[in-house]
């Protein structure tokens, strides 16, 4: 009991809904990313490339917050 | 508007889309007002705030709770996760197109994520075209909403919160008249 004690603490649970948050962030901005390549039905090239490098550094941010989430 | 003046003016138009036939050409572009946008908008610029934007009010709301540490982390979530959705929102607002072709008419409508709806219709089916505008904000902003009637068992289209309404149902009877009229020469 004290064993489960001492591995439940404050800061492990801490990391454990930083890294919950952070993997629903990436599993959302992975689907938008797909959605918004998905949706380029109507090509207009300048806004299909903004579209795409805004959803892209969005997985990328996300990546970044579940690495860091490791860390306390 | 004449035909021939839609030919013309179409050159302008240096867009494609999907499904798109080779000697199809691009007369007309429409879109729902942006300004219909706003009831989204303004609800999340008001969390991107005070949430991310103001120090304040977050310390305020779970200070007490967590480190400062974790409040640094819930910031940057709640960034990415605003970002994540307002992008979101406006590529679908952005790819919801509503085209008029001198073959037939598309209406490309997506919300949310993976909800898709695609409606097209042949000129030689158009029956009638349609304006209403009723609502407040609808009088306001001068936004309207096209019916297009279409014979048969094809689908009726409906191009919502248009702000150039006057100019694309001219664009549609004008094609859905001459194409008949061609129709029936043959």
């Amino acid at each position: 009991m004290n064993e489960l004690n001492s591995f439940l603490t404050f800061e492990f649970i801490g990391m454990v809904s930083k890294v919950i948050l952070s993997l629903f962030v990436l599993v959302y901005s992975i689907v938008i990313l797909r959605d918004i390549l998905d949706l380029q039905t109507f090509y207009d090239s300048k806004f299909n490339i903004l579209f795409k490098i805004l959803s892209f550094l969005n997985v990328i941010g996300s990546l970044f917050l579940l690495l860091t989430s490791f860390n306390n | 508007m004449k035909l021939t003046n839609l030919l013309s003016k179409s050159k302008s138009f240096n867009k494609t889309f999907l499904g798109q036939n080779p000697d199809e050409e691009i007369l007309g572009i429409t879109r729902r007002g942006f300004i219909i946008e706003l009831k989204w908008l303004i609800p999340v610029a008001l969390l991107y705030y005070y949430l991310v934007l103001n120090f304040y009010y977050l310390d305020l709301l779970v200070g007490n709770i967590f480190t400062p540490s974790y409040i640094t982390y819930l910031r940057v979530l709640i960034f990415l996760v605003i970002t994540i959705f307002s992008l979101n929102r406006i590529s679908d607002w952005f790819y919801s197109v509503n085209l008029v072709t001198n073959q037939r008419v598309v209406d490309f409508e997506f919300s949310g994520v993976g909800v898709k709806k695609v409606v097209e219709t042949d000129l030689r089916n158009i029956q009638s075209v349609t304006i209403s505008s009723s609502g407040f904000l609808s009088f306001l902003f001068g936004l309207s909403t096209i019916h297009i009637l279409t014979s048969g068992d094809n689908p009726n289209i409906d191009l919502e919160y248009i702000s150039n309404a006057n100019e694309i149902q001219d664009i549609i009877s004008d094609l859905a008249r001459s194409t008949n009229k061609n129709e029936r020469i043959k």
